[in-house]
């Protein structure tokens, strides 16, 4: 889902669990392989 | 005789406890506040830290200042609470009770999720929220992620005012082009607590 934040478009995404965060890529990792 | 009501925690449940029961009880009671460090942090202020609008100091209170209300504090960490005799034990020794408050809040553990404390940083105490500050001001381009971790986690509103204030001031030092932000959340909608 996107959003129009103050004209800067976010890219919302719910319903989604990170389960780490990949140190060497900067990557959110997320749960059921996202 | 007096009768005790402890109150465990310096954060703002147990302040505002505190307050209202020392000016409901009177005389009749002693109001005897607990906390491990006897500092308050002004949470909801930690996101104008982040922003650079506050300075760590003007967030942080002395809770001694509750002893001009009549308030006793007592500064070290709860380390028991025995219900059925009604005391509790702390580093500063041990206190009985005709009724107990237990205001402790909770923490973050950034340490569960692998890789959070090497990468990430979290607006969520003092020292994550100076850290998001230097790491936001340093920012010139790329890829933004502003992430929940799990449910339940306190302030349901302070990821997403996190993510409109850290756009808010990348417009305002003019870093515009080139800049994503993606928020990721086990939440089915923003602020579910807020209702549907």
């Amino acid at each position: 889902m996107e959003v129009l934040l103050a004209g800067r478009r976010i890219t919302y995404r719910p319903n989604l669990t990170p389960e780490s965060v990949d140190v060497e890529g900067k990557a959110v990792v997320l749960a059921g392989g996202v | 005789m007096a009768k005790t009501v402890l109150v465990l925690g310096g954060g703002i449940g147990g302040v505002v406890v505190a307050r209202e029961l020392r000016k409901w009880l009177g005389s009749s009671a002693r109001v005897i506040l607990i906390d491990k460090d006897g500092k308050h942090l002004v949470a909801p202020a930690l996101l104008w830290v982040m922003e650079g609008r506050r300075k760590s100091e003007a967030v942080v209170k002395n809770l001694e200042r509750l002893r001009r209300k009549g308030i006793e504090v007592i500064v070290g960490a709860v380390t028991k609470i025995d219900a059925e005799n009604r005391r509790v034990e702390t580093e500063a020794g041990g206190f009985d009770f005709d009724a107990l408050v237990i205001a402790l809040g909770a923490e973050t553990a950034p340490e569960t999720m692998p890789g959070f404390a090497e990468t990430a940083v979290s607006p969520y105490t003092l020292e994550g929220a100076v850290a998001t500050r230097d790491a936001v001001s340093e920012f010139d381009g790329g890829k933004i992620v502003v992430m929940v971790a799990s449910l339940p986690f306190k302030c349901p509103a302070a990821p997403y005012e996190a993510a409109l204030l850290i756009d808010h001031g990348l417009r305002k030092r003019g870093v515009q082009g080139g800049v994503e932000m993606e928020f990721i959340t086990p939440e089915p909608q923003p602020i579910l607590v807020a209702g549907r």
